[in-house]
């Protein structure tokens, strides 16, 4: 009799341990999101596909969708788990400032300060985030704020996007963030058709005149320049704005190399490893909410219709931000002299992929002329896009917040 | 008009859904939103252009002006705007000119004939090869 009823309870405590396991609760929804961070964890290391983000992020992907009973506090949406807390980063939107401060004390704004004119191509290139926009309205499907969050993966920058979406649209964060990162990987695939499309053969052999040198003054007072310009008109950027140019006084300053040291090194690649991961481990495929408005349980996880619509409208957004760019340069070559026009190939840089939208037109103006270097001068639009995307995401917040 | 509306409206509302709603309502193609944000982007760049562009016309001013008076007096060297094909240009010139002293002094160096005549108090032959009988000249 004892006997029989140990084994009643190593049996009901098995299946009790069974309902725990992944295998359990697995579901095909599950199955689709590892794949898809399989793909991730492929595409950086045998493709070398934007690796310190998509590593992460493919991992995060693994983490955020191993199937589990809720109630454990092991979910990145459970609250008081480890994963919650390290998620309030990218919740509260602080990771993507320490990011931005980490990039301006890491670049260098020398192209932008000798060849100033190149600024407006990184201004034009934000119509993107705009045109996104624009569509995704007209979609039905999204309400203004979510509209906004969607539009800004046109802005080509990760941490801008997460800062943003954080603030309009929370509950979808995970898709903007893969999305936005995703295309960034995908630049070298995206955007040289469209570069090839917009421009004449002709277009393509324009000489510029080399950058001149920059003095460290001019270095030093750009930041600071910079940040009164920009902030002044956009208050609502100072978060991402405020630690760029901080970032960049830092190294251009010359008397605080180790905290520049630390900004572009160890702090950098800690805040990138919490947010890669995070964000990843977000795209939770099932996360079942109880409808405040019908009292239905419904899914908000990742794998939604709306995240196909957000894939979508992105890469649509990055078109439109390419096409503009260089089609902004050609439309400036219409009132410039001859030797001063500005070859249309750097006018893809001024969506703020950086470096890898700069070295696309680098290597596409390679293919057409041996000895036409056009890495340094697609320098200035490509950071000039990056505090153009800052100023627009200060805009929508403004407007959408 | 309707652009007006939009950015008189979008200050008054309070609550953040609440407030992309009204912008929404007054402005459902984000046409305004195009409009007015891109104007912005642009003039805030356009603005950071005219300055910069300044800038550097201002700072190059100020450098030349004390410069071209001193370096009359004291024949000192002038901090012009090289570009990188002329800085490119001095750096290869360096190169070749450190180069060539370099080559043509080892040159020197490793070419150096030796001459030795024999004597056999330095041979080794003698010493290694041939067994000499050792013979105790020491008196006892």
């Amino acid at each position: 009799m004892g006997g029989e009823g140990f084994i009643s309870f190593l049996i009901d405590h098995l299946a009790q341990f069974w309902n725990y396991t992944g295998f359990h609760n697995f579901t095909p929804e599950h199955g689709i999101m590892i794949l898809v961070g399989l793909i991730f964890i492929y595409l950086a290391i045998a493709k070398d596909f934007e690796p310190l983000l998509l590593v992460p992020i493919g991992f995060g992907i693994l983490l955020g969708n191993i199937p589990f009973q809720e109630g454990l506090q092991i979910g990145i949406y459970e609250q008081g788990s480890v994963m919650s807390y390290l998620y309030l980063g990218v919740e509260k939107g602080f990771y993507p400032p320490l990011i931005f401060l980490g990039i301006g004390a890491m670049t260098d704004f020398s192209a932008l300060i000798s060849n100033p004119r190149l600024i407006l191509i990184g201004a034009a290139a934000q119509f993107g985030i705009f045109g996104a926009y624009a569509i995704a309205l007209a979609t039905g499907v999204f309400t203004g704020a979510e509209a906004g969050a969607i539009g800004i993966i046109g802005g080509a920058d990760g941490p801008t996007a997460i800062f943003i979406s954080s603030k309009l649209a929370p509950h979808l964060m995970g898709a903007i963030a893969v999305s936005a990162y995703s295309y960034m990987a995908l630049v070298p695939v995206i955007q040289p058709p469209l570069m090839r499309l917009f421009t004449t053969p002709k277009e393509r052999l324009i000489r510029m005149k080399p950058p001149r040198t920059v003095s460290k003054l001019e270095k030093v007072l750009f930041p600071i320049i910079g940040l009164l310009l920009t902030l002044f008109v956009v208050p609502s950027g100072l978060p991402l704005l405020g630690m760029l140019f901080f970032g960049n006084l830092l190294k251009e300053s010359g008397v605080t190399k180790r905290l520049a040291d630390t900004a572009k090194g160890p702090l950098i690649d800690i805040v990138t490893i919490l947010l890669g991961v995070t964000v990843g481990a977000s795209t939770q495929a099932v996360k079942k909410v109880i409808d405040p408005i019908s009292g239905i349980e419904i899914n908000q996880g990742f794998l939604t219709e709306k995240s196909l619509y957000i894939f979508l409208l992105g890469a649509v957004s990055f078109i439109i931000a390419t096409a503009a760019g260089i089609l902004f340069v050609k439309f400036m070559n219409l009132f410039l002299k001859e030797g001063n026009k500005i070859n249309p190939l750097i006018g893809n840089a001024g969506v703020s992929a950086v470096p890898d939208s700069a070295r696309i037109s680098q290597v596409i103006g390679l293919e057409y002329d041996k000895t036409n270097h056009l890495l340094m001068h697609a320098m200035a639009p490509n950071v000039a896009g990056v505090i153009g995307s800052a100023v627009a995401a200060g805009i929508l917040l403004s407007f959408l917040y | 008009m309707n652009l007006l509306l939009i950015i008189a409206s979008v200050g008054q509302v309070k609550n953040s859904s609440a407030a992309a709603d009204e912008f929404v309502r007054l402005d459902p193609y984000g046409v305004g939103m195009a409009i007015i944000s891109m104007s912005v982007v642009i003039g805030v760049l356009a603005f950071a252009y005219f300055v910069f562009h300044n800038l550097s016309k201002i700072y190059s001013l100020s450098l030349k002006k004390p410069s071209s008076k001193t370096d009359e007096k004291k024949g000192q060297t002038t901090q012009e705007n090289t570009t990188g094909e002329e800085m490119a240009a001095i750096s290869m010139a360096l190169h070749l000119y450190k180069s060539a002293i370099h080559d043509h002094e080892s040159a020197v160096l490793t070419i150096n004939k030796m001459g030795k005549s024999y004597s056999p108090w330095s041979s080794k032959i003698y010493g290694i090869m041939n067994s000499v009988p050792v013979v105790n000249h020491i008196k006892r």
